[in-house]
């Protein structure tokens, strides 16, 4: 045997931030469930979010972040991927919808990784049908409405240029929803759709975050909400992330978004996802992988934090 | 209820080695087979890479996971018309995960993969250690040996000058070390499909030893029951066998993936006609060496990769007992 | 005659091992490598400047199972031929030709110039590419004292190719002997593909062999070997030359164009292995190495072992 006193234990299958992986019976109240999302096929763009959840489990592994010190929130559990249904957009939706609101209904909160924003109302409503009593809001961070007609939903229940008013039918109106970080070239139909609710260009945000967060909760001029928290990639003004929209050149720098990020967690963040990042997939693309696995980091604070406005 | 309740997509979630179950050292019992991975790695900066192989493995691997998926249990090996059940495999096979190596000493992550291997070891099951590159062999084979000695198997890799190390001016063949420390003694030793010629002092140790020493055109020629005699052999002599699969045993086009090219190395279907015949034995441990999934990139599946896990899986069935019969047309 | 080289490129490896010396140092006999690491040009791929570095680099891993031996020796397995390395063959690396880094007039003569000179004082020249078209510098040496230099090309086309501001020459044209009705002075091994016809009629006027390589992949090895065997015992003069474009680029793409239907590295390896023409050897050429197009290090491995095959006897010693 050994003369080295060894504290025996192996280092699991790569999870996110090292995190323990678990399934629904490890779920409690302060416990937030980070889950996959394998799947960009319902949105139109390039492809690849797919593969996000693995490369970012595996840049969040201490082994493979370039020996980074990546330290593990202590309350966040590795469910695994979601179900999905690659090429049945209903049965995805359907699945999405139950796993999301099983997992709401042990406590926990869901955190979904990956993917794109087309699968994003589903989990939305699973929270809804989980807690039908909490009056849920909604803010987005990305740099597209997506507010667009919904199209005829037997056809493509999961489009993502209509997710936003898809979820705003869900949460009572447009009213309900928050965008942030929108571009200066979105449609002026989708605009229109979204005037009763709170829209944010990045410039603005880049100018003065302070009192943001009162201003929304002032905006949606109700204190009893919980708030889910959706942010895409895209937002981003860095050409060496990509995401499942073309690079404009314009956005939020990581650290604008972060700091944002940050503020909106003084809000009761219930739910959340950071969707249409695409890795790359040789270890050179880690270096992308880290900034998105940083604002990742940045969104489990906020979700952890005890909310200073809302009850 | 869990909460999947359908199979997830093939690249999706946990990827443990083919889907197998993720285990402690207190699942194993006898028969189990565990796979552990060591990733560790003493080559330089435009050298490394190989700890990154247990990983690129697991991820290769997740595409002959189809024993979990219930349309796809019981598969065919069409080109050897075997039939797996794999019904078992679930009892059988598992992932224990890394040794967690990072941060380490070399002296400290050496004696954590030795007591990891004790562990697997003590509990009569077999292993199969991902690498790393050749520096885990010797902390591998002490967990096996226990104070006493093994007989080794090495498929691929580099012979030493010879085994007087006084004389031997390689430091780089694993077998050198493992001769030296007495772990391993010569005449327990069987290499097949060296990746270099071997000295003439080595081959001449070997001879007046009687142990076995085959090119990979040599192997070609044999029949699957010489090659299993080969580890039956060092089994019946009451010694733990220990495997040395390095990828260098491999044709270079084939793979790409290993430091120095081999241009007449082992195809894929010998290489796994090889493995499955050897672990007819009550093998100890394969330890996988000599690949490097950062030479093309780390990506979604590398032809390297893809070949050893494979070959692999034609050792694990075997060693497992899924597969039963040898063809007769083994050439 | 000045030594014109650049910082040694050779910091980690010279080839075979060999001391890093001047041109003051060649005795007669010996094996005098230097590198041209002359680019390739558009519309080739570029890459081959770092090819002499590279062989140098591959020399070293092939004759690292010799030099772990403490006698040199080693066995191969397959046939239990013994074979010793001659540390006591007498050889010396020159190091890079500096200013050397494309294919011009000056860069020509440079290597032409430095040829003469090794032939001269009786060492044997070895010159590591570099673009294939340093072959013209380097024929043009070894002609000023050997008229009647006979050529044994390993390359899937019949030409150099055209570099900068010069054209293409038939690989026949850079031959000054005249040929005989029993002698051939130009012998291609492993051309394949479409060839320019003028190339093909040059080759046909010295009444020059091909042995393509859909031959060698036909009827083996021996093709090759036995028309080399026939082509030594017809030449007094042999200069051989290795083109890393006669490989296949499915196995070793590490060469500014493409073949498809060319030698696996074990062909060329095996045929230069089993012929014997070192007696006649009067210069090596190895080009067209570009290990940055080649990842998995194939090209400048094979090169480097099909360059020691070549060297046969002058370092190494059958034993057995």
């Amino acid at each position: 045997m050994s003369k080295v006193d060894l504290n025996l234990s192996m280092q699991s299958v790569p999870s996110f931030f090292g995190a323990p992986i678990g399934d629904i019976e490890d779920l409690s109240e302060k416990k937030i469930a980070v889950a996959g999302l394998f799947c960009d096929h319902f949105s139109q763009g390039e492809p690849g979010a797919r593969y996000a959840a693995r490369q970012l489990r595996y840049a969040s592994t201490p082994l493979l972040a370039n020996g980074l010190k990546i330290s593990t929130p202590s309350n966040i559990i590795d469910v695994g991927e979601l179900n999905v249904f690659p090429i049945e957009p209903i049965k995805t939706q359907s699945i999405l919808e139950e796993q999301s609101s099983r997992i709401q209904q042990t406590g926990a909160r869901l955190l979904a990784l990956g993917g794109d924003y087309s699968l994003i109302p589903a989990l939305v409503s699973g929270q809804l049908k989980a807690k039908p009593d909490c009056h849920l809001k909604f803010i987005r961070i990305s740099r597209n409405l997506d507010a667009a007609e919904t199209p005829v939903a037997q056809k493509n229940p999961m489009n993502r240029s209509s997710a936003t008013r898809q979820i705003a039918e869900f949460c009572g109106g447009a009213s309900s929803i928050a965008m942030l970080g929108v571009s200066d070239l979105s449609s002026i139909e989708e605009y229109e759709y979204l005037s009763d609710g709170f829209v944010r260009s990045a410039h603005q945000l880049s100018k003065s975050l302070t009192g943001l967060s009162e201003q929304i909760v002032d905006d949606l001029q109700d204190e009893e909400v919980g708030f889910y928290l959706s942010v895409d990639v895209d937002v981003l003004a860095l050409p060496s992330i990509r995401s499942n929209s073309p690079y404009l050149g314009t956005g939020l720098s990581p650290e604008q978004l972060t700091s944002l990020i940050s503020e909106l967690g003084k809000l009761p963040i219930i739910g959340a996802d950071v969707t249409g990042f695409i890795p790359d997939l040789d270890l050179s693309g880690s270096a992308a992988s880290l900034t998105v696995i940083e604002i990742i980091r940045c969104v489990i604070e906020a979700m952890s934090q005890e909310s200073a406005l809302c009850h | 209820m869990p909460l999947r309740t359908a199979p997830i997509p093939r690249m999706a979630g946990h990827l443990s080695f083919m889907r197998s179950v993720r285990a402690n050292f207190e699942d194993l019992s006898s028969g189990s087979l565990a796979v552990i991975g060591a990733p560790m790695e003493n080559s330089n900066n435009l050298k490394s890479g190989a700890r990154f192989s247990p990983l690129a493995i697991r991820e290769t691997s997740v595409y002959f996971g189809w024993y979990a998926n219930p349309q796809f249990s019981n598969p065919i090996n069409i080109d050897e018309l075997e039939l797996f059940d794999t019904s078992s495999i679930n009892e059988q096979l598992f992932d224990l995960g890394d040794i967690p190596i990072l941060g380490q000493t070399k002296f400290k992550a050496d004696e954590l993969i030795t007591r990891s291997i004790e562990e697997v070891y003590k509990r009569n099951a077999t292993s199969i250690v991902l690498g790393g590159d050749s520096s885990i062999i010797a902390p591998v084979s002490r967990g096996i040996a226990e104070g006493k000695s093994a007989a080794y198997i090495q498929i691929g890799g580099k012979t030493p000058g010879t085994s007087n190390t006084e004389l031997s001016q390689q430091t780089s063949a694993p077998l050198a070390s493992l001769l030296a420390s007495g772990k391993v003694k010569l005449k327990d030793t069987c290499i097949l499909a060296p990746s270099e010629n071997p000295s003439v002092e080595f081959i001449k140790e070997l001879t007046d030893t009687s142990a076995k020493i085959f090119s990979s055109n040599q192997l070609n020629n044999m029949d699957s029951n010489e090659i299993s005699d080969l580890s039956l052999t060092l089994s019946n002599r009451n010694l733990p066998v220990i495997v040395n699969l390095d990828l260098s045993s491999v044709s270079s086009e084939l793979h790409g993936m290993s430091d120095k090219p081999v241009f007449n190395g082992m195809s894929l279907k010998l290489l796994r006609r090889v493995l499955v015949a050897i672990a007819r034995a009550p093998i100890a441990t394969l330890i996988l060496t000599g690949h490097n999934p950062t030479v093309n990139g780390l990506s979604i599946v590398k032809t390297g990769q893809r070949l050893i896990v494979t070959a692999l899986v034609g050792y694990l069935c075997s060693r497992l007992g899924l597969i039963n019969d040898f063809k007769s047309n083994d050439n | 005659m000045s030594k014109n080289f650049g910082e040694s490129s050779t910091a980690s490896a010279t080839f075979a091992g060999f001391p890093e010396r001047n041109l003051e140092d060649i005795s007669q006999g010996s094996i005098v490598v230097f590198g041209a690491p002359a680019d390739s040009t558009l519309p080739r791929r570029s890459g081959c400047s770092k090819g002499p570095k590279a062989i140098r680099q591959a020399t070293m891993n092939a004759l690292s199972c010799y030099f772990n031996s403490p006698s040199k020796s080693v066995v191969s397995i397959d046939t239990g031929k013994t074979t010793r390395f001659r540390s006591e063959a007498v050889g010396i690396d020159l190091g890079d030709l500096a200013d050397c880094t494309e294919v011009s007039t000056e860069t020509l003569k440079q290597i032409e110039k430095l040829t003469t000179g090794i032939n001269d004082q009786g060492g044997l020249p070895v010159i590591l590419g570099g673009d294939g078209r340093i072959l013209e510098g380097f024929v043009n040496g070894l002609q000023r004292s050997l008229p009647e230099l006979g050529v044994l090309v390993f390359s899937n086309r019949l030409d150099i190719p055209e570099a900068n501001d010069l054209p293409s020459k038939a690989l026949s044209t850079l031959l000054t002997s005249k040929p005989s009705s029993e002698s051939y002075p130009l012998l291609a091994i492993g051309t394949n593909g479409i060839q320019p016809h003028k190339n093909w009629k040059e080759i046909q006027k010295i009444h020059g062999n091909i042995i393509s390589a859909e031959d060698i992949h036909d009827q083996g090895i021996d093709a090759a070997s036995n028309e080399i065997q026939q082509f030594s015992l017809q030449n007094k003069q042999i200069l051989c030359v290795v083109d890393a474009g006669v490989l296949d680029t499915g196995y070793a793409a590490g060469t500014p164009s493409l073949n498809v239907g060319g030698l696996s590295p074990l062909q060329l390896i095996d045929i230069l292995s089993k012929t014997n023409f070192t007696e006649k050897l009067v210069g090596v050429c190895v080009s067209n190495v570009a290990p940055s197009l080649d990842a998995r290090g194939h090209s400048q491995y094979a090169s480097a072992e099909a360059l020691l095959a070549i060297l046969g006897e002058r370092l190494f010693e059958d034993i057995s």
